[in-house]
């Protein structure tokens, strides 16, 4: 038998066997529904939340995989609920955001579908301030609240076949399991072309306006969570200053600093009215890093 | 994008900000040079009084910060304030936590990031997500860390973080 004409009769099998168990769930996700909503993907639809989540997770540990959680709990935690009082700002759900902190000295900090921030230890380092960690989080929030990792997927067609996404979703819970690895048999395709669409959304980046807009909108969630809005311009000016070697991902994935300096400083003009009740809480962040 | 292009349009008129916020943070120590000729001022106001022009390339040394303005010792080692856009910082390989010529609030850092006593540890770059090994055993051991939202509110309470009310779509077309 010819094997594309195989491949479409192991398909449609597929198809049918998977429509055929509504209402199934593995690891947590509904793989009826997931396939269900993966058919609309081939019409243009948009991935949905719990997709999102799916896809997000498993980039996140593609991240955490390159690094490696740092083990200060405290650290975590405090991370966590500077995180999460700052995403409460957002108008987000709760159930969204994960924090997280890799054990590196580079600077960067990184986002996925579904909620998880990932920031290195050395951004934390070199910062002086609870607002100027708040400020490099709500940019990061920011991409997820506006979707940007999503579209720039939906883009990229990477998951335009229902079957993937159910794949996807039947994966997580190998995952779970702990069997999960690049070279499942199973998902051997799916998992390279998740590898390579993490590959390139955090080593090209996202698209300038998309990181510029993050930029306007970490300023005015920063003054919202109650922190002073010129932490983060400051944060600009440090990232200005950093050596290129410890920011090579940061320089491929951003639109130059100076840019990026002239239009945090233009938001913060805009909201100052808007914008009188701020704190930097630097002793608490000391204290606490 | 139409928000994006709103401040890019625009010329930068931070200088002209003469809002302050009401706390005033110590930054690290760093170095940083003029990008311009400018005015130096006794407090953090452009009505403040001058005290004296301090010529492009000059090199000041931050003391702290209080919204948009930077207090800076002066070559002269003097004191003085400063628009936070009239210097750029000096390039710096080390974080501030991790240098040991660093006083006051730096020298507080524990620091977390293991440059100095770890030879060879390398940071994230294109291989190392090319070849990463997807770290579910972590990702759910952080699940623990994770802090609701009421958490969070009690938080930024005993931060003294009140909520600000900024509606983004507004504030962007003012």
């Amino acid at each position: 038998m010819n094997k594309s004409i195989l491949n479409s009769l192991m398909a449609a099998v597929l198809m049918w066997a998977i429509l055929a168990c509504g209402g199934l769930k593995v690891g947590g996700y509904d793989v009826g529904k997931i396939a269900q909503t993966g058919a609309n993907v081939i019409s243009g639809s948009q991935l949905d939340e719990e997709q999102q989540k799916v896809i997000g997770m498993k980039m996140a540990a593609i991240i955490l995989g390159s690094s490696s959680l740092h083990k200060d709990d405290s650290l975590q935690a405090y991370v966590n609920k500077v995180g999460s009082w700052v995403a409460s700002q957002a108008g987000s759900q709760e159930k969204q955001w994960q924090f997280m902190v890799i054990d590196t000295p580079d600077f960067n900090a990184f986002s996925t579908p579904g909620g998880y921030v990932i920031i290195s230890s050395g951004v934390i380092d070199r910062l002086s301030s609870e607002a100027e960690l708040a400020g490099i989080l709500a940019h990061e929030i920011s991409h997820v609240a506006q979707q940007h990792q999503v579209k720039a997927i939906e883009k990229s067609n990477t998951y335009s076949n229902w079957g993937e996404l159910a794949f996807v979703a039947a994966d997580a819970n190998q995952t779970r399991r702990g069997g999960y690895s690049k070279k499942s048999m199973m998902n051997t395709t799916i998992a390279e072309s998740l590898f390579d669409m993490t590959h390139s959304l955090y080593t090209k980046g996202l698209g300038r306006d998309d990181e510029l807009d993050a930029d306007i909108r970490a300023v005015i969630l920063t003054a919202r969570a109650g922190y002073d809005p010129y932490a983060y311009l400051s944060v600009m000016q440090l990232v200005d200053s950093i050596d290129n070697k410890n920011k090579t991902l940061l320089l491929a994935t951003h639109p130059k600093t100076s840019t990026r300096i002239g239009v945090v400083a233009e938001t913060i003009e805009k909201i100052s009215r808007f914008s009188k009740q701020t704190n930097s809480l630097e002793s608490r962040f000391l204290k606490e890093t | 994008m139409q928000l994006v292009n709103v401040f890019i349009k625009g010329k930068i008129a931070i200088f002209c900000c003469l809002c302050f916020f009401s706390s005033a943070i110590t930054a690290e120590q760093i170095t940083a040079f003029l990008v311009k000729d400018v005015q130096l001022r006794v407090s953090p106001s452009l009505k403040a009084k001058s005290v004296g022009l301090l010529l492009k390339d000059s090199q000041v040394t931050i003391l702290k910060r209080s919204g948009g303005w930077y207090k800076v010792k002066t070559p002269a080692n003097s004191t003085a304030w400063l628009s936070m856009l009239t210097v750029r910082f000096k390039s710096t390989t080390q974080p501030a936590s991790q240098k040991s010529s660093n006083k006051g609030f730096v020298s507080l850092r524990q620091g977390h990031s293991n440059i100095t006593a770890t030879t060879g540890v390398r940071g994230i770059g294109e291989s190392e997500i090319k070849n990463a090994k997807p770290d579910l055993v972590s990702l759910y051991h952080a699940e623990g860390y994770r802090v609701t939202f009421a958490e969070a509110k009690i938080f930024a309470k005993q931060g003294a973080l009140a909520a600000q009310s900024i509606d983004y779509q507004e504030s962007a077309h003012e």
